[in-house]
């Protein structure tokens, strides 16, 4: 009895302090859409459904789990059998015992898989650089001790009362065990019982310093999980005024991003799918993830404080560094100590990882929260994004270009300025790349034929229009970010685009001596009934689409906004564009932006419309849909070198040529430029072109021959 | 009356530099054209500036000089000016005369107009002509009686010869005062180098794929050569590995602004323009008349770079001979 | 130690063309963006890690130009430096470069400088004439196109760039130092800096409060003037041609109309 107490109690502390670690990191609000976290629970939680994409360790998973999860229920049962008791309908149910049975002999096998997959074919991403392997094996080897001496027990008990507590395995194993005597049969009874008890309980202690602490964690995290936008990073509120600008220190993350670390699995599934780690740059998902938890660790002691009763038992500080050679081994600070700065510089923000993460796992926001850190902390950033930040916040574009010149690719196509057109139904945001750069150029002047095609009454911003901010606020600078989405929402807004005008004006009421634009001003004249109508914006560039639609709305920016290759859809559906169908004959394969696909779920639109255009259809690449792989540019990596390890654009061209498609079909400004770098690269021009879909659009309505 | 201009001849390894000569004979144009010479080979620098022009040079031939030029040249210059009268204290724009015309004229209350590419003295007096900002140019004068001093832009004018001229030797007699010394040399490094640096470099010649293969970047480090000026690639030709990361100009290389920039074989991305577009002068050659460097060129040439770029060179060095 | 450096505000040079006005024959500043001149941005670095390096010392920018400046300077505060002091005065609108460096060495010996930092030119102005100015006013030396700087006891050590390398040089202080361009890398501000800079000090002095008379500067104190403003030989905007086989003759043309040869 003391046993189970003590074992308890230790337990409690344990699990306890890592609650109470939760309680220092930073708050979070997790509790909206209540219905959608319970259903999750039921589906990732009861339902394995995370896992079970990975099939053959995801099935093994499946019965362990369930298979503890009923060994539980067993234990209890043991437990006040041993009072000579029983749990209400399970106790003799012959039912529950059979399925307990055959659960074990499942686990098993599992543990057999397990074991297998560990030690035989060792996958890379179940590597570690935090501990070594032997973490895994202690734990397949409890839960092997835990099922064996469960087995026994059952087996003795049989044989102690004589077939009465029949139970399967029981029965199987009566004759193996031999004729020992009643008294023998009752002893090993006794001992394997007490065996098993310890094993668990053991297991209990055990478990919340190893990787199966996600056992408990899990189903928290999966519950909790965002249900925000996906592509929305969070905001930094009150810049002006506040101390910290990112996360430095470990309790700096909220605490939503600290059980994260609780919950990971350690099946590095991110690193499988990591475009960096896949090209030889030294980012392991995994490891950002663990590497936080292992900080928090680290550092238990100090952020629990003196004051806290762990601290007072002298139990603080989960792994608390005693000298400094200690602290040293610990790698603090955490950045540029046990998470490098060269993997936080690596990320594309593809969200590979996040996506297949089985327990819904927020990578992304943390390494963009410790790179702004770095940036407007320590102003420590690759050097080449110097310019860049500098030329967004005088130019309003990253380069060194006067913004005044940002129409002037239309010359002479006749698209009115929304200043010409107040009222124009559509705004066509043709963001930095379709105004500046020359190859980018010439998709604007597509979408624009298009739309034209279409007969839509549309029109673009020009000089009025400046960057969305979004590769500041990928590499960090959040503050660049505000300065630019402000800019555009009080342009946006002031042509009456707001989806929700009543909180605009309240915030603009409270922004003191807000300063109205040109567009305000003109809209003012016009009056308001333009904000009656159904107005839309759309752009051809993914990264401008995701930061207006589902991060402006943070500061007070809600429209309607649709990527181009999702309105070309909606355009031919309603019959308003109408193309010859199979136009195009060549064979084409079909890259997701990530920030189409991935962040937003468009995935079926793009391919319909090339389905139509293109009488081969779309020849799909091994890495397809939710499971694209980045061409490289997200994440601010477009304005950085890439130094180390392949040229992740060369890996993606090289997947495409092996399709043998002609064309690889982009909807990204910055997917094209990486892919015509890449083709160039690997020495494939001949082979391959990249067409943004609306180029091929357009190449349809200007020769709408005959098949 | 005639003017009188005064240049202050600059000596290198006991010659006179080139800048300086080529300032003496405008000097020689406008007027009476005399020089000053200081260092320690002063004295046998002095009678050769005849031919280059001068009608007279003051010579001070004091090793103070040779350590550190500037303070000990604006004490003596200065000395000069309190006894003679010139029009004019003509300078080409080097690194020492630059510091030294500064103090110059703020110890002696001179007008200074910089940059000029050329100038006259005629009845309405002097008229200096200042290119400003690309697009300007502007006319200037001084406005006292006194001496005022005018540097020139490099090669504005070249070497001229007045063949026969002898120029009468006049020894300064001074010395140098101990304020005049407070800067000291410690050492002075040569870097030998196969021109300037990428970043610094007033004349850049880059290639790009356009070359077709590693070999031809030759001709690229040729003409770079001959026009003192230093080599330069897209990243494209670096990815491929025929120069290292060092020779990248672009968004993610090194940016410059040289006075004139080549490119060759280079299409013109914009991630390579964001390292060049604020040159000067750009001229492309690229065999595609679409390719989009030629809206950035102020000289464009259609055609095939590897046999337009050795015959640049042979063109060049012959015209420079 | 109490240094400073000496900045500018300057039409921004990567996006306006700068353009003179016809009338006033002084920079057009009307409706284009004003920046701190790029190369002041890596003096100021340098200045601030100079500083930081010698501890104990103080940075002040300085600054002599209109009202708008002010926002120039409150990047050097975000940058790091810990005041500024912006000197404006109707009566300087006009001054030439031998005026510009009495004014600031008037400011700079009153508030007793050690290390004055200067860029070698400016990006519109270009006369290269002030620093060299500054220093002669004070009577101390200048020691110009640093690529390395350092401070030993009473004294400035710095590695020159000539034109066959460099040269290390020293001289005693107060002294003038200029900044090779290219060869300190500009500091991008911090958040903590940015917001910080509204709260360090800046002040604005006047001509009376150097003890100048409005007589010796701007426009009446200039001794240079500028007779007329002409446009430049129109650069063949974007002339193509065709190679022929004379297109080295052709370059070789270009080259030499333009004096790059
Ligand atoms: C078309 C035109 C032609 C001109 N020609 C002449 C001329 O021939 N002679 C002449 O004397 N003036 C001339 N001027 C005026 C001259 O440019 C300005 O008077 C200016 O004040 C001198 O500065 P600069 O930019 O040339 O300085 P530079 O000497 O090039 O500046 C070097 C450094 O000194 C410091 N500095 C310079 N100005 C300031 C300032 N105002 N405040 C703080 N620090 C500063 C900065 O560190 C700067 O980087 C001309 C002006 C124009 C518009
Ligand atoms: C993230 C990222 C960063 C980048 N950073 C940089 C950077 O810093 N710097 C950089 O330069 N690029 C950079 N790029 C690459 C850039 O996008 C272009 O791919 C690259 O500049 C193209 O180089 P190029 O002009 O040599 O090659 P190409 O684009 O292949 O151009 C070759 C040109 O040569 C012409 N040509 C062919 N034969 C001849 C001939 N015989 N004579 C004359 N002309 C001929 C062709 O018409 C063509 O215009 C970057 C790209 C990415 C994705
Ligand atoms: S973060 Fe998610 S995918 Fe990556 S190792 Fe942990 S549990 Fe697996
Ligand atoms: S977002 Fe993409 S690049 Fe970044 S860590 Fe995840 S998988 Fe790797």
């Amino acid at each position: 009895m003391l046993l189970f107490l003590a074992a308890l109690i230790l337990f409690g502390i344990r699990a306890g302090q890592l609650v109470t670690l939760l309680t220092k990191a930073r708050p979070e609000d997790r509790t909206d859409h209540i219905n959608d976290r319970i259903g999750a629970f039921f589906k990732v939680v009861l339902g394995q459904s995370g896992v079970l994409r990975d099939p053959i360790p995801g099935i093994a998973h499946f019965f362990t789990f369930w298979g503890f999860i009923l060994i539980q229920f067993g234990l209890l049962n043991l437990i006040l059998g041993a009072f000579n008791g029983s749990l209400p309908f399970l106790g003799d149910n012959r039912i529950f015992a059979i399925i307990l049975d055959i659960f074990v002999v499942l686990v098993t096998f599992s543990l057999i898989v397990f074991a297998i997959r560990r030690g035989i074919v060792r996958p890379r991403q179940l590597n570690s650089a935090l501990h070594g392997p032997w973490d895994g094996f202690i734990i397949l080897g409890l839960i092997l001790l835990v099922i064996l001496t469960l087995a026994l027990v059952e087996g003795f008990e049989y044989a102690a009362s004589n077939g009465a507590a029949w139970t399967p395995i029981g029965a199987f194993l009566h004759p193996l065990l031999g004729r020992a005597s009643q008294q023998t049969n009752i002893i090993a009874y006794r001992s394997f019982w007490w065996l098993h008890m310890i094993t668990v309980l053991g297991f209990l202690i055990y478990l919340p310093r190893s990787k199966h602490l996600h056992l408990m964690a899990t189903p928290f995290n999966v519950f909790f999980r965002s249900y925000k936008p996906k592509g929305a990073l969070p905001l930094i509120e009150n810049l002006e005024e506040r101390e910290d600008y990112g996360v430095s220190k470990v309790e700096q993350f909220t605490w939503k991003q600290l059980l994260d670390g609780y919950a990971c699995t350690e099946c590095g599934r991110c690193n499988t799918v990591c475009p960096a780690l896949n090209t030889g740059k030294p980012l392991y998902p995994k490891e950002i993830i663990l590497g936080a938890k292992e900080a928090l660790f680290v550092r238990s002691g100090e952020i629990l404080g003196k004051d806290s009763i762990y601290n007072k038992l002298g139990i603080a500080g989960i792994k608390a560094d005693k000298t400094p050679a200690e602290k040293e081994a610990h790698h603090e600070p955490m950045i540029g100590g046990i998470i490098s700065k060269e993997a936080l510089w690596a990320c594309t923000t593809c969200m590979a990882c996040v996506e297949i993460c089985p327990v819904s796992i927020e990578h992304v926001p943390k390494i963009v929260d410790m790179r702004r850190s770095l940036v407007m902390e320590e102003s420590e950033f690759p050097q080449e994004v110097t310019s860049l930040f500098n030329n967004i916040e005088r130019n309003g574009n990253p380069w060194e270009i006067s913004n005044d010149k940002r129409a002037e690719w239309a010359a002479g196509l006749e698209i009115p300025l929304l200043a010409e057109n107040p009222e124009a139904e559509v705004l066509y945001w043709v963001g930095c790349m379709g105004s500046f750069d020359r190859r980018n150029q010439q998709v604007a002047t597509s979408v624009a034929k298009v739309l034209k095609a279409a007969n839509v009454d549309f029109a673009i911003l020009g000089p009025e229009e400046t960057c969305t901010g979004d590769p500041a606020r990928r590499i960090g600078n959040e503050y660049l970010w505000q300065m630019q989405a402000m800019q555009n929402i009080e342009t946006l807004n002031g042509y009456g685009f707001n989806t929700k005008p009543e909180t605009a004006k309240a915030e603009d009421a409270s922004t003191e001596n807000a300063e109205k634009t040109e567009a305000a001003r003109a809209v003012e004249k016009l009056g308001t009934g333009t904000l009656t109508k159904h107005r839309t914006i759309i752009t051809a560039c993914p990264h401008c689409f995701n930061t207006i639609k589902n991060e402006y709305p943070q500061l007070g920016g809600d429209y309607e906004v649709i990527h181009h290759t999702v309105f070309i859809d909606n355009l031919m559906e309603a019959e308003k564009l109408k193309l010859t169908t199979g136009f195009d004959k060549r064979k084409l394969t079909y890259h997701d932006p990530c920030y189409v696909g991935r962040y937003n779920d468009s995935y079926d639109e793009p391919r319909r419309v090339l389905t139509v255009i293109n009488d081969k259809g779309v020849t799909e690449m091994g890495r397809n849909r939710n499971k694209s792989f980045c061409c490289g540019g997200g994440g601010g990596r477009v304005w950085m070198e890439e130094k180390v390890g392949q040229r992740i654009n060369q890996t993606r061209v090289n997947e495409a040529l092996g399709t043998e498609a002609e064309v690889l079909a982009a909807g990204c400004p910055f997917c094209i430029t990486m892919f015509e770098d890449g083709i160039k690269g690997v020495e494939a021009e001949e082979k391959m072109k990249v067409e943004d879909i609306s180029e091929i659009i357009a190449r349809a309505i200007e020769k709408p021959v005959t098949n | 009356m005639a003017n009188t201009i005064w240049v202050l001849v600059e000596l290198e390894g006991g010659a006179p530099v080139r800048s300086s000569l080529e300032v003496l004979g405008k000097a020689a144009r406008l007027g009476r054209a005399e020089a000053i010479v200081l260092g320690s080979g002063a004295a046998e620098v002095a009678p050769t500036l005849g031919e280059y022009g001068a009608e007279k040079v003051y010579v001070h031939a004091d090793a103070a000089y040779d350590q550190y030029l500037t303070l000990p040249a604006v004490e003596t210059v200065s000395k000069l000016f309190a006894e003679h009268q010139p029009t004019l204290l003509l300078l080409p724009t080097t690194y020492d005369l630059r510091d030294i015309a500064a103090r110059l004229s703020m110890r002696n209350g001179m007008g200074l107009i910089t940059d000029a590419t050329d100038l006259t003295i005629g009845d309405d007096g002097l008229k200096v002509t200042v290119p400003w900002g690309g697009e300007t140019v502007v006319t200037a004068t001084l406005t006292q009686q006194r001496p005022g001093i005018v540097l020139t832009r490099p090669k504005a004018f070249s070497v001229e010869q007045y063949a026969g001229r002898t120029a009468e030797i006049e020894n300064i007699n001074t010395t140098i005062s101990a304020e005049s010394q407070t800067i000291r040399v410690i050492e002075t490094v040569e870097v030998k180098s196969e021109g300037p640096a990428l970043e610094d470099a007033a004349v850049v010649v880059s290639g790009g794929r356009g070359l077709g293969k590693a070999e031809n970047f030759h001709y690229v480090e040729e003409l770079a050569e001959i026009l003192g000026g230093a080599p330069g690639a897209t990243r494209a030709i670096v990815d491929a590995g025929w120069l290292p990361y060092s020779y990248q100009i672009g968004q993610t290389g090194k940016t410059v602004k040289p006075t004139l920039y080549i490119a060759a074989g280079i299409s013109g991305a914009i991630q390579h323009l964001a390292g060049m577009k604020g040159s000067k002068y750009i001229i492309a050659i690229n065999k595609d008349e679409h390719a989009p460097i030629f809206a950035n060129a102020d000289l464009g040439v259609i055609g095939d770079a590897v046999s337009i770029l050795p015959q640049l060179s042979t063109e060049i060095k012959r015209r420079k001979a | 130690m109490k240094m400073f450096v000496c900045i500018k505000q300057v039409p921004d040079p990567n996006t306006t063309v700068s353009k003179l006005d016809p009338n006033t024959k002084r920079l057009v500043r009307n409706g284009v963006s004003l920046v701190l001149d790029p190369g002041d941005e890596s003096t100021i670095s340098a200045a601030i890690k100079l500083r930081d390096k010698v501890g104990n010392s103080e940075l002040v920018a300085v600054s002599m130009g209109p009202a708008s400046a002010q926002e120039a300077m409150r990047r050097a505060l975000a940058m790091g430096a810990d005041r500024a002091i912006l000197i404006s005065d109707p009566a300087l609108a006009g001054s030439d470069a031998g005026t510009t460096a009495r004014v600031l060495a008037a400011l700079l010996k009153k508030e007793g400088a050690d290390v004055i930092f200067c860029s070698t030119e400016s990006t519109d102005g270009y006369t290269g004439m002030v620093p060299g100015g500054i220093a002669e006013v004070m009577g101390i030396p200048q020691l110009t196109f640093a690529r390395e700087i350092n401070i030993e006891g009473q004294k400035a050590v710095i590695k020159r760039v000539i034109p066959k390398g460099y040269q290390t040089i020293e001289s005693s202080l107060p002294a003038v130092i200029t900044i090779a361009s290219g060869s300190f890398e500009a500091i991008y501000p911090t958040m903590k800096g940015i917001m910080g800079a509204k709260r360090k000090p800046y002040s604005q002095v006047s001509l009376a409060d150097l003890g100048l008379e409005a007589s010796q500067v701007g426009e009446a104190g200039a001794r240079e003037q500028v007779l007329s403003i002409g446009t430049a030989e129109a650069r063949a905007a974007g002339q193509i041609i065709k190679d022929d086989g004379n297109a080295a003759q052709q370059i070789a043309e270009f080259l030499q109309r333009y004096q790059l040869l």
